[in-house]
């Protein structure tokens, strides 16, 4: 299950990273939940429930609520069709947080001064991400971890 | 003086920049940030774009008012054209992979930052200011050999060979250190030269 706290707690500790300004809102992973719902649509994907995200039109369950999609019981989306992910996406908690297949993935966009390489940055990040879902138990789907802007120290 | 570029954008930009404008960031600049506009400081694009703005204001301050006074005329198309770069460039463009042996790590960074590292490393050589930087290759593929095509202008009497090659070794080190990139070629143009007012006449 995940905590409605793990988005704000991997922003923290994304944050806490040598070089690391600012954690930006990572859309692209809410295009992929996007994606996973309209492939639910299709009957690609069934069976799970959808936490639904602003701006899609569906009803938002309460933060945090979205568990494990077997543990849960189908939720119509605004299509009237079983959604095909479930997502925290606490407030405006810029870490993106999905499960699907019963794994966890992970969205973060980061902003960096370029007194650590960016490279090294987001392989940090990544670490950081991982071993923190590892500690919470939690099965990793991926990480995606996206340098937008490095700001010259 | 002049600096070639591409026609001016429009449909494009406000997309680019999460809905602003160029105008609306050098607005931005010009009020000190403040109030805080939270969709601007929470949109790399904006803030890749501010950060030009704010090299080029730096930069080239003193070189227009050294025009506003020298010139009959003052062109303000090359200021413009670097301006219209710096907008289009914000852009995050590709995503550049990031290598990591786990399966599950999905590591980039985008062509947009590359960009800003480039016009960085610009700010390190005295009197350059760089017009346009492209990425020319599949940056998207790891390994892929890629060239990085840069104009710039000069200032009046610097050496164009040593100043390029400056310019070369800077992007190359910058490059080096932040991305996985195959840089094989860094290919400099130097499309204009431009005078800078001595200290004794500011």
């Amino acid at each position: 299950m995940i905590a409605e706290d793990l988005p704000r707690e991997l922003r923290e500790a994304l944050s806490a990273l040598p070089g690391v300004v600012a954690v930006y809102p990572a859309r692209p992973a809410l295009r992929t939940v996007v994606d996973a719902a309209v492939g639910g649509v299709a009957g690609l994907v069934g069976g799970l429930r959808e936490a639904a995200l602003p701006g899609l039109g569906a009803t938002r369950p309460p933060v945090g609520t979205a568990g494990p999609a077997a543990a849960a019981p189908p939720a119509e989306s605004a299509l009237g069709t079983p959604a095909a992910a479930a997502a925290v996406a606490a407030g405006d908690e810029p870490v993106v947080v999905t499960e699907r297949d019963g794994r966890v993935h992970v969205a973060a966009t980061l902003g960096i001064t370029d007194s650590v390489p960016a490279a090294a940055s987001a392989r940090a990040a990544y670490d950081v991400v991982a071993a923190h879902l590892a500690a919470a138990g939690l099965a990793i789907g991926d990480i995606r971890i996206l340098i937008a802007n490095i700001d010259p120290a | 003086m002049s600096i070639p570029h591409d026609p001016p954008p429009t449909s494009w930009e406000p997309e680019d920049l999460d809905g602003h404008t160029i105008e609306e960031l050098s607005a931005y600049l010009d009020s000190g940030r403040s109030p805080a506009d939270p969709s601007i400081d929470s949109s790399p694009g904006c803030q890749l774009a501010l950060a030009s703005l704010q090299r080029l204001r730096r930069l080239a301050g003193s070189l227009l008012e050294t025009q506003a006074t020298s010139e009959p005329e003052p062109e303000e198309s090359w200021v413009a054209g670097i301006v219209r770069n710096i907008s289009r460039e914000a852009r995050a463009g590709r995503t550049i992979p990031i290598a990591h042996p786990d399966a599950a790590a999905d590591l980039g960074i985008t062509e947009g930052s590359v960009r800003g590292l480039i016009r960085a490393a610009g700010d390190t050589i005295d009197g350059l200011i760089i017009g346009r930087c492209r990425l020319e290759g599949d940056v998207t593929t790891p390994g892929t050999p890629i060239t990085v095509t840069v104009d710039a202008t000069v200032g009046w009497g610097a050496s164009i060979p040593e100043t390029t090659a400056r310019l070369r070794a800077a992007i190359a080190d910058s490059l080096a250190r932040h991305t996985d990139l195959d840089v094989a070629a860094i290919d400099i143009t130097v499309t204009d030269v431009h005078t800078e007012r001595a200290e004794d006449e500011r």
